[in-house]
């Protein structure tokens, strides 16, 4: 019962990257305001329809508009009648956190029998009936980020272990465990642990290590199995936060590795020319 | 006399979950009172108060009766929560290992410790948070079935919570516990039909298939009756899709 883009409808739906209806959209512009002493989030929305059929089915009230919004932090699943234009909505304290993803949508509301749409895709057929419920169009999904949170840090889901048998210089990475864990032979261990000791000397440590690993980590979300390979993993959540907040892509496989390990660790090459003497 | 509820820093959970295997003692049979006299214990939220008898109350027996009775206890002693501050693995975090560490070891500590500690005295993400820490996940039962029916949430835990199979896939199902519509028409289902009670798979094997033949239909639109309607009318669909399943 999720809504998606790719959802299957056996009617026509007005959306941008559905070619259901010949011309037309659902577009909607959305701000939001945190009320930090009552803890309450309002949204101020601006929908807008240039479809004319379904224009005329809001007319007559025979179909409504409005928000579907969804929080996955606090579970929030909620349909906000609005109307077209401008509108805002209050939710209740403490509903939100997090990432909302706000849906624009028109549904009927009234069983329509015979309903005929013009310029709709030729495979439909002419006329439809359609239940009470039925959505008629939706809009881009939309997303804000509410709460503030800090970010995570992210040196707390990361340990480094000694493996006995790992040669000089080389490390491996065990993502199977509740942090994200960097194995390295007893003497790149006890460098790196003096290393990181330092702090003059804790960029070296950044960008010798860590940016290689999130490169590892980014390309192992990557692949075909994704993070679901890592379910229930500690590591994971505050790393896709992260990813999230920092609008770095965890699934898109033609994304830059470097670039992206580099914005995850907020450009750890500029820590370089704090050491004495690396600048000249 | 209600007190504020307290949380612990980051770095305290952070501290703690590293030293699980060397705590663990503490956890089987000691206690964490002279940690939390360290820095980072004592956080206070601002507008959530607990009443400080309500973990001696606890029953850690595990059976579908002591898990409606705790869930219930736990949602009314908390007054002020909201799912926003639920969602903080910090205040779990603290209960589970200081008011609540007696109840949480006995009903969840068992033959592999170390796991059973990282499973259900944190709290990371909302599944481990609404189905594993010992004391959020009854919170959650609570504040779900609270939400479903204000006037009665026993009547909704009786249904949800009789079998292990339906909690999880009730809960686990997002977009059908937290959508109130569809929420209440489930809840009033699991009262009138046998069936969905009789097997393990029933109730999940139902849900697959609503989610199949009703997935975009906005229930929210729909009158109680309507949701009914609109739900019973999947039954045959769903008994013929466990047959197939699992008895042919």
């Amino acid at each position: 019962m999720r809504l998606s883009d790719h959802m299957n409808f056996p009617h026509p739906v007005l959306a941008d990257w559905r070619d259901d209806h010949e011309d037309g959209i659902l577009a909607a512009e959305i701000a939001y305001q945190e009320d930090k002493n009552s803890d309450r989030i309002s949204i101020a929305c601006n929908l807008s329809i240039s479809n004319e059929e379904i224009e005329k089915l809001l007319d007559q009230g025979k179909a409504a508009i409005g928000i579907f919004t969804l929080c996955v932090s606090t579970g929030l699943r909620e349909l906000i009648p609005l109307t077209t234009g401008k509108s805002v909505h209050t939710f209740s304290p403490g509903a939100l956190l997090g990432t909302v993803n706000l849906r624009p949508l028109v549904w009927t509301v009234q069983e329509l029998f015979n309903w005929k749409p013009k310029y709709i895709h030729k495979e439909f057929p002419a006329s439809f009936d359609l239940r009470k419920g039925e959505i008629l169009a939706m809009g881009e999904e939309l997303h804000i980020d509410v709460g503030n949170l800090p970010l995570p840090n992210l040196e707390t889901i990361f340990s480094i272990e000694v493996m006995e048998d790992l040669d000089n210089g080389k490390f491996e990475v065990n993502l199977d465990k509740p942090k994200i864990t960097i194995l390295a032979g007893r003497e790149t261990y006890d460098l790196v642990e003096t290393l990181r000791a330092d702090s003059r000397l804790g960029p070296v440590v950044m960008n010798a290590v860590y940016v290689p690993v999130i490169m590892e980590v980014l390309s192992l979300l990557r692949s075909e199995k994704g993070t679901s390979q890592y379910e229930g993993q500690r590591w994971v959540a505050p790393f896709i936060e992260r990813c999230e907040k920092l609008e770095v892509s965890y699934d898109d496989d033609t994304s830059s590795l470097i670039s992206d390990a580099c914005k995850l660790l907020a450009m750890p090459f500029h820590g370089l020319e704090s050491i004495e003497g690396a600048s000249t | 006399m209600m007190l504020p509820l307290k949380y612990v820093s980051d770095k305290v959970v952070e501290r703690l979950f590293d030293g699980v295997p060397e705590n663990l003692e503490l956890y089987i049979s000691g206690n964490f009172e002279k940690k939390a006299a360290e820095q980072g214990w004592g956080l206070e939220l601002k507008q959530v108060t607990y009443d400080p008898e309500f973990p001696s109350k606890l029953d850690p027996n595990n059976s579908p009766e002591t898990e409606i009775g705790n869930s219930l206890l736990v949602h009314s002693a908390i007054k002020g929560m909201t799912p926003a501050v639920a969602r903080q693995e910090r205040v779990w975090v603290r209960l589970c290992h200081l008011d609540c560490l007696e109840y949480s070891r006995k009903r969840w500590i068992r033959s592999n410790p170390d796991k059973d500690v990282a499973n259900h005295f944190f709290a990371k993400t909302l599944d481990q948070c609404r189905d594993d820490n010992a004391i959020a996940r009854l919170w959650w039962n609570g504040h779900i079935a609270s939400r479903i029916d204000p006037s009665n949430p026993e009547r909704v835990l009786k249904q949800v919570l009789a079998r292990a199979n339906i909690r999880l896939q009730f809960l686990d199902r997002s977009n059908a516990s937290f959508r109130l519509p569809i929420a209440k028409g489930v809840v009033r289902l699991l009262e009138k039909e046998q069936w969905l009670h009789e097997h393990d798979r029933a109730f999940e094997v139902f849900m697959l298939v609503m989610d199949k033949h009703a997935g975009g239909l906005l229930f929210e639109t729909l009158s109680e009756a309507e949701i009914d309607d609109m739900l019973a009318a999947n039954l045959p669909a769903a008994k013929a899709e466990f047959k197939a399943r699992y008895e042919d």
